[in-house]
């Protein structure tokens, strides 16, 4: 019989923008940080007890290298008995990184997994794992089979594929990336960030060091008319159009994710592990249900659609039974087609704001999405969460989680 | 058999005039200026007076602006504004030599009567460092960049501010009108320069340069057809922006500074049709001087200073620079036309 799998805590640091107040922290110290607050709020753990740490991360290259989630156990306060291990399914790797936490103590063959994911995009840009002086991915099969000559598939011509597949527009494009500033704006001053949050020092535009626990991404007063102005990437001369789709394009900086900085990490216990924290601790949420699926690498960001699907149909729920959902706003036109096609309740859809205003930090926006599902499931003591994010190479990770 | 220049123009052979044994076509005034800390910015006056060679007002991160009135045979002592806060960012003329603008880290712009050296006006909204600023030709319009990202427009007489754009994604690092005023362009370190319609703050043209380099300095040509723009790969592009989107449209890159982590200024020498030269300040002490038409570099003034160049200005008068000097140096340093028998 399958033990269960329990998120006993969930935190995440504030997001810093890109070259923004996180840009002097090494990430194995955002990382570092991250563990040390984690455990600091579950006082009755024993770091020690720590099975192991899985970490995603997506640029795993420079600061990033050498097998990231150890490097951050060895600069934590965790016991260097502690192993870790790093792992990337591209935009998800902290949801895959959950996955395997849940699979190993579900399984028993592990008690107490600490997931979680660290990127800084900042020090380490995106691409830094894919010099051309290396060569690219693709390789002659991958062309071939593809009918391309790309040495790697473009998410932001996948973007662009989205819009004519789903017919979104421009216009409710940048709606839904303006409501997800407001949505995090709303969210911040009503401090619905706080039991999650954990600050660290970081640096001002001035240099100054300052204590960091406010996301700093977010644009009050951020309106689709002032989005309607930014040009496309497509009128900056960064993409060509694509088939069916219009010549100015529709994907602009404003409605794609943010780029960031940024760590989050969850405490993952089956029951022989709960015990071994004390009667004390009451688990935030279970893992109720975990699926993965796979589809057309080249449009790349449509398989949250079959992960849902499967997903709903292994917990036996409907889109109904869910009370919150987070889909990862990598661009506003993802959600919106997912939302689209499952039918889902946009009131129910990223409640706090997305990745627009938020920002994207890859390798932890799965913990850190998971982090803010789970929080706010407890702050509304509401029931079912769920929680899919599209990948790199046309993959999307699903869950639902059950509060406790 | 040609190659091509890394702006994608073949190359020709070219006599290089730095080896050709021609005299070198600046040469230093006797005496320089000088203040207690970095010479950060530097602005000619588009008018002197008369029997002056120029008026060069330096800011300085001594928080003040020096007023230099440069003769041929001796350097006066400069009129000195205090007022700010903070050390100074940039400085601009109007166009009738009045008025002194000066952006600062103070957060704030001041507005001076340069004959007098009064504080006439305050211009108080940015959020953080004021990195840039620039009267439009008619003096009517003020234009600012700052660390907070936003481009801000202002009436100078009445400190007010009239319009604010979120420009950029990182902090501002220039801005300038064009010729007739209509157009205002802004660069960042986010990799982008961006043309704006001045009337309706709307966007109308967002360029980079390959790699993305986050942008130190931008400049319209005086004629209004052009941006000069220097970025942190050691080059200075010339855009055409009559016909420039995202990458393309580069008509001149200049080569040959040294650019990677400082806003090093650069400068058009127009005054003499002859002679038409950008200029740019380096981190290795130098100034270099390239033929704008040609590209070759004309001149070296080699270790002009002892620390890196921040600020260069040439006049539009007539043929003359002014050069200031980073923290070691503190120093202005002037330099004419070399005479036939130096």
């Amino acid at each position: 019989m399958p033990k269960t799998a329990y998120i006993v805590q969930a935190a995440r640091t504030a997001a810093g923008r890109h070259k923004g107040a996180l840009r002097n922290v090494h990430p194995v110290t955002l990382g570092s940080s991250l563990l040390n607050g984690l455990v600091d709020k579950v006082p009755s753990l024993d770091p020690a007890l720590v099975d192991d740490v899985v970490f995603g991360c997506v640029s795993q290259a420079g600061e990033n290298a050498f097998n990231l989630a150890r490097q951050c156990v060895l600069s934590s306060k965790l016991p260097e008995t502690v192993p870790g291990t790093t792992v990337d399914r591209q935009c998800g790797s902290s949801q895959q990184a959950l996955h395997f936490a849940a699979q190993a103590v579900m399984s028993g063959t592990q008690d107490i997994v600490i997931a979680g994911g660290v990127e800084s995009m900042t020090r380490v840009p995106m691409g830094s794992n894919m010099p051309k002086s290396l060569g690219a991915p693709n390789d002659d099969n991958i062309k071939a089979r593809y009918n391309t000559s790309a040495g790697a598939f473009s998410q932001f011509i996948g973007a662009e594929m989205m819009h004519v597949k789903y017919g979104i527009g421009r216009e409710a494009m940048d709606a839904f990336a303006a409501r997800s500033h407001a949505r995090a704006a709303a969210a911040t001053a009503e401090g619905r960030f706080a039991s999650e949050i954990i600050g660290l020092n970081g640096h001002d535009k001035e240099g100054n060091e300052i204590w960091f626990d406010k996301d700093e991404g977010i644009r009050e007063g951020t309106t689709p008319e002032k989005l309607a102005g930014l040009d496309s990437l497509i009128q900056m001369g960064m993409l060509k159009p694509v088939e069916g789709g219009t010549q100015e394009g529709v994907i602009t900086a404003g409605n794609a994710s943010q780029m960031s900085d940024g760590a989050a990490g969850l405490l993952v216990c089956n029951e022989e592990g709960l015990k071994k924290l004390g009667s004390d601790v009451t688990p935030l949420a279970m893992i109720h249900s975990l699926a993965l699926a796979a589809n057309d690498p080249v449009i790349m960001l449509s398989a949250p659609i079959p992960a849902t699907e499967k997903v709903l149909a292994t917990a036996g729920l409907s889109m109904n039974d869910i009370d919150l959902y987070e889909v990862n706003e990598a661009f506003a036109v993802v959600p919106m087609a997912w939302a689209q096609e499952m039918g889902a309740d946009e009131d129910k859809l990223n409640v706090n704001g997305g990745a627009c205003a938020l920002g994207h930090p890859l390798g932890a926006t799965g913990a850190k999405l998971m982090t803010t599902l789970v929080h706010e499931l407890v702050r509304q003591e509401k029931k079912y969460g769920l929680l899919s994010i599209c990948e790199g190479g046309g993959t999307a990770n699903a869950t639902i989680v059950e509060r406790c | 058999m040609s190659t091509a220049d890394a702006d994608g123009s073949p190359k020709r052979r070219r006599e290089n005039p730095l080896e050709s044994g021609l005299p070198p076509e600046f040469t230093k005034l006797r005496y320089h200026g000088k203040h207690t800390k970095a010479i950060s910015c530097l602005k000619c006056a588009p008018t002197s007076r008369e029997g002056s060679l120029a008026l060069v007002a330096t800011g300085s991160s001594d928080n003040t602006i020096k007023l230099w009135d440069v003769t041929s045979s001796s350097g006066s002592s400069p009129s000195t504004f205090k007022g700010h806060a903070s050390g100074i960012n940039d400085l601009d003329w109007s166009s009738d030599s009045r008025y002194v603008a000066s952006a600062s880290d103070d957060k704030n712009i001041r507005i001076w009567d340069a004959p007098t050296g009064m504080p006439l006006v305050e211009l108080r909204g940015h959020t953080s460092f004021v990195f840039a600023v620039a009267f439009n030709a008619s003096a009517n319009l003020l234009v600012s960049g700052g660390f907070d990202e936003n481009v801000k427009l202002w009436d100078p007489r009445t400190g007010n501010c009239v319009s604010t754009i979120p420009a950029h994604s990182e902090p501002i690092t220039g801005v300038s009108f064009n010729r007739d005023g209509t157009c205002i362009v802004s660069s960042s370190f986010d990799g982008l320069v961006r043309i704006w319609d001045t009337a309706t703050s709307s966007c109308l043209r967002t360029f980079y340069a390959e790699g993305n380099p986050p942008v130190s300095s931008v400049s319209f040509s005086p004629n209004g057809k052009f941006v000069l723009a220097g970025t942190l790969d050691d080059k200075l592009r010339l855009w055409n922006v009559s016909n420039v989107n995202g990458e393309g449209g580069v008509a001149k890159t200049y080569v040959g500074r040294h650019n990677t982590k400082f806003c090093c200024g650069s400068a058009f020498s127009v005054s003499n049709p002859d002679r038409q030269r950008i200029l740019a300040g380096s981190e290795d002490g130098s100034v270099y001087i390239w033929s704008i038409n040609s590209r070759n570099l004309t001149q070296v003034l080699k270790d002009a200073h002892s620390d890196i160049v921040l600020a260069v200005d040439a006049s539009k008068e007539r043929e003359f620079i002014a050069t200031g000097g980073s923290e070691k140096d503190k120093t202005v340093k002037f330099w004419t036309p070399t005479k036939a028998d130096n």
